[in-house]
């Protein structure tokens, strides 16, 4: 017995964690990483390793911090390629190989150290950090105090401008957390002209760069969501009428036709023409599943040929699906990102009543955007049926043996982008992956990848409005980022944005080595004996 | 502004009392340098409560202290506005020997001249509704919270201003001593990885709890003991007033509202080096048991952060041994004095809240031995926005 705690404590106290943390000397373009074995005995946080290191390895290590406990902001830094504040990173939820770096979107002056001036560069003018409290409710005032007050959420930690796709400094957007910080003026002005702020905002650098990712919310340490206020803010903008005019073209087709490339409605299910088989009118005729295919789906001619592969395989796996036809609308998740709650809720009530006609069990949809609003905002007005992405669908007919995919595609390396809209707003990361497991190939996942995905660009109407802007595009820096990896043959998307969005990136970017395709063409290439393609199909 | 001087003084450390001594030092018109080897208020001052004391803590039986609290208290309302959370604070009696102590308070807070007004419970449960119901007595003093880090923060975004040079992750590697003359010192910036000597006619040792290494660089002695105390921040904002216990200065005996945090502290012992400070597993489940007897909730709250920070206390070894012996009281050695050596003074003590007030009487020390006839002007002087202090360095 004695013998055996003898050893237990001994691996105790030697276990150790990895770090490589991100080194550079003021001025020089020396980045690079040094690799420390820190003993995980008495180092709680990363802060407390990071820290024995100084102590213990390297004096010259410089990083930021001073409250400890999550109030200052001070520590910021990437943990694995995701924002924390060191002082409440617990190492043992990082496992044994840590990669630390400093914040991103602001200059490094060394080491771990990000120069936080750009950040306040941003912030709106009045800068105050005190509020009135509205906590605690019951309590009554003390005498002589007009109301409680209380320091402002926001640790100015720049957490949410590291994580934020859009907030390389060369793109000029002002960043979430200086949005965030209007918007509480606009809640409670203390001295801010309101008209000024308005206009702030307004601007091109204002609330119009935000995709909406939501990556901000999930970065933020204090709990300070600066994606509501930006979207409250387009409202504000979008009820005064102050919007781009790209953007009021195209909310002007969504109210006139029910979709956003302006064609008339009753050409909606035109992608279907070129099917050999009839898809039932879920209007008319009971279906299993409600197939809601979304704008992008059914009216980008590139897309339309995805439609009709995966209208195929469920097909020829006798799954009974029907869709609206005319009959459905844009969902409308960008219309209300926008900030036109009003076109929202009319495209809700109309594609409710059609629904309503229908028979169906539950929905899927191919458009991740359709599946966040149809799945977690619908049910506020009514809809009661169980809504799932095309990839969870799949996944069930394949872990059934519904779908057979028996020619795997051995010696296939892919990579797989994870749609902001599925991976942050509904943690469908799985299902995408056990697919592509399915037909044989490798994934090799991209540094920033699941929940901790990187935003094409195209989310919360901007795919609607002018993209033309200075610093290079989200979806761009992603296709480099897939450049990175080793012999990849196929960047793998499972969003009809995406397949837009990365086929012009790849383009533009140029000199490409793999093929950006949608899920559905991988899994078609792992069927067994087919001997048609839809996509082959006369359009 | 003064007339400028030639005179340049270097500070070592870059906590609040550092930024508050440069501060000013530059308002007086003298050429000043501030080193620091991390970030500002990387050390002590980050860490700490955060509380903007009335004094009334002090004020049975520290008079001093409690002096010193209340009137910079007063002086920090005019010169930071919009950095503090001024909703007042409130000491409640939740067993009965703590109404013992209900006397000697109010009679110490007037005789400090700390405003105190007693509350019947049913008062002191209307303004918090979170507290111990059972609480027998209470008293309102005018307490507060701060931003301990950029309260701090605008006394080196003002300093810098007035021309200070403040440069962080800049380490000493020793002093410069010749013939009992301290004349500057050996800097490592680690930035840059260059090694630079820093000449000064004077340098102040404003490092807290290091004050003792600093000092042996030029083979001087303070009596400064690093005392840590361990404080707990849990999830979500349990009062608005900063509550305090009635009764003797004792562990996790008063709880701050902090943004959306709610922090207990603290306890206190003595440690030999300040770098090295464990979190005791048992002082935090103190501040567990000790804060849920003045706010019940605390009990069952989520934890979000532990922590120690070490106050620099005035006091030679084995004069105390937990540190609550000891004054809260600050202290300016010139060391020309105290052991001989010219060009030298450590200030250290005193805590967040009196952090002008120390920095006036170490400057008055400084300009006397400089021979410099400048008043101090900090007591009027609002300070700089702290994001004043990031634009100006980037």
């Amino acid at each position: 017995m004695a013998v055996t705690d003898q050893t237990q404590i001994q691996e105790h106290t030697t276990r150790t964690c990895h770090l490589r943390v991100y080194r550079s000397s003021a001025g020089n373009g020396d980045g690079h990483f040094d690799e420390f074995d820190v003993p995980v005995d008495g180092c709680e946080t990363l802060l407390d390793a990071l820290r024995w290191i100084q102590l213990n390895r390297d004096h010259s290590l410089s990083l930021r911090h001073s409250c400890l406990h999550a109030s200052c902001g001070t520590c910021g830094m990437r943990v694995n390629g995701r924002e924390e504040l060191a002082c409440v990173c617990k190492l043992a939820e990082h496992g044994d190989e840590i990669r630390v770096e400093p914040l991103a979107n602001l200059p490094t002056r060394t080491d771990l150290v990000a120069d936080m001036g750009p950040l306040y560069d941003h912030f709106p003018d009045p800068h105050p950090i005190i509020r009135v409290s509205e906590v605690l409710p019951a309590a009554r005032r003390p005498d002589g105090h007009e109301a409680y007050v209380r320091l402002e959420d926001c640790l100015e930690c720049g957490l949410c401008v590291s994580a934020c796709p859009i907030g390389a400094p060369a793109t000029g957007f002002v960043g979430p957390a200086a949005l965030a910080a209007a918007g509480r003026l606009l809640e409670e002005p203390r001295g801010a002209e309101r008209d000024d702020v308005l206009s702030w905002i307004g601007r091109a650098e204002g609330v119009w760069q935000c995709t909406t990712c939501n990556a901000c919310v999930q970065a933020c340490p204090a709990g300070i969501e600066p994606l509501s206020a930006i979207i409250d803010m387009r409202r504000i903008l979008v009820e005064q009428g102050d919007l781009d005019p790209l953007l009021q073209h195209t909310l002007q087709n969504v109210a006139m036709q029910g979709n956003s490339y302006g064609k008339s409605a009753r050409t909606r299910a035109r992608w279907t023409k070129g099917l050999d088989f009839t898809i039932p009118d879920a209007r008319t005729e009971p279906v299993d599943y409600l197939w809601f295919v979304g704008d992008y789906a059914s009216f980008d001619e590139r897309v339309q040929r995805e439609s009709r592969r995966l209208a195929t395989i469920l097909h020829d796996a006798g799954v009974s699906f029907g869709l609206l036809f005319e009959g459905e609308h844009s969902a409308g998740n960008d219309v209300r990102r926008v900030g036109e709650e009003g076109l929202f809720e009319m495209l809700v009530e109309h594609n409710l009543s059609v629904l309503r006609e229908a028979q169906f069990q539950a929905i899927f949809t191919t458009d991740p955007h359709s599946l966040n609003t149809l799945r977690n905002e619908y049910p506020a007005y009514g809809l009661d049926k169980p809504v799932y992405h095309y990839t969870e669908l799949l996944v069930d007919l394949v872990s059934r043996g519904i779908v057979s995919l028996s020619a795997p595609l051995t010696g296939t390396r892919v990579t797989y982008h994870d749609p902001c809209y599925l991976a942050r707003y509904n943690q469908i990361t799985d299902a995408p992956r056990a697919l592509i497991a399915a037909t044989g190939a490798e994934l090799v996942e991209m540094p920033r990848h699941g929940a901790n995905t990187f935003c094409c660009g195209a989310g919360g109407g901007r795919i609607w409005m002018d993209d033309s802007g200075p610093g290079e595009r989200p979806s761009e820096q992603r296709i480099r980022e897939a450049q990175t990896l080793d012999a990849i043959d196929y960047f793998v998307v499972s969003c009809p944005k995406d397949l837009a969005m990365y086929t012009a990136a790849a383009q533009t970017v140029g000199d490409v080595s793999f093929e950006v395709v949608e899920l559905t063409a991988l899994l078609e290439r792992a069927l067994s004996d087919r001997s048609r393609s839809a996509a082959a199909a006369p359009a | 502004m003064s007339t400028q001087h030639d005179a340049h003084v270097l500070i070592i450390g870059g906590g609040g009392t550092g930024g508050a001594l440069a501060h000013d030092l530059s308002l007086r018109g003298l050429r000043v340098t501030l080193v620091e080897r991390g970030e500002l208020t990387s050390g002590t001052t980050g860490r700490h409560h955060g509380m903007l004391h009335s004094g009334a803590r002090y004020s049975v039986g520290d008079h001093e202290s409690a002096v010193e609290c209340i009137e910079e208290n007063m002086i920090l309302r005019r010169i930071c506005p919009g950095s503090l959370e001024l909703n007042d604070g409130l000491f409640i009696a939740v067993e009965d020997e703590d109404l013992e102590y209900l006397e000697p308070l109010l009679e110490g807070c007037e005789a400090s001249g700390i405003p105190a007004q007693q509350l019947t419970p049913r008062q002191a449960l209307a303004l918090e509704p979170n507290l111990n119901p059972q609480l027998k007595a209470a008293v309102r003093i005018p307490d507060g919270s701060m931003d301990a880090m950029r309260l701090a923060l605008r006394f080196f975004a003002t300093a810098q201003h007035n021309g200070a040079h403040i440069r962080p992750f800049t380490e000493v590697e020793g002093l410069l001593v010749h013939d009992h003359l301290v004349s500057g010192a050996v800097v490592r910036d680690h930035a840059t990885g260059t090694e630079d000597e820093i000449r000064a006619d004077l340098v102040v040792n404003a490092t807290g709890p290091w004050s003792e290494k600093i000092a042996a660089m030029a083979g001087v002695d303070v009596p400064i003991r690093p005392s840590p105390g361990v404080l707990l921040a849990l999830r979500g904002r349990l009062c608005n007033m900063v509550i305090n216990r009635m009764h003797k200065s004792g562990d996790g005996d008063i709880i701050l509202p902090q943004r959306a945090l709610s922090v207990v502290g603290t306890s206190s012992w003595v440690v030999e080096d300040p770098d090295d400070l464990p979190v005791p597993a048992d002082h935090v489940a103190r501040m567990y048991s000790e804060g849920a007897k003045l706010i019940p909730a605390v009990a069952h709250s989520e934890q979000r952060a532990a922590w120690s920070a070490a106050r620099p206390l005035v006091g030679s070894r084995g004069e105390a041994d937990s540190g609550r012996e000891l004054s809260r009281t600050f202290k300016t050695f010139d060391h020309k004095e105290t052991d001989g050596l010219e060009g030298f003074v450590t200030i250290t003590g005193g805590k967040g809240t009196t952090l002008r007030g120390m920095a006036e009487l170490c400057s008055d020390v400084v300009c006397r031995k400089l021979d410099i006839d400048e008043p101090c002007r900090t007591r009027d002087t609002v300070l700089l926005d702290h994001a004043a202090y990031y634009a100006a360095a980037a």
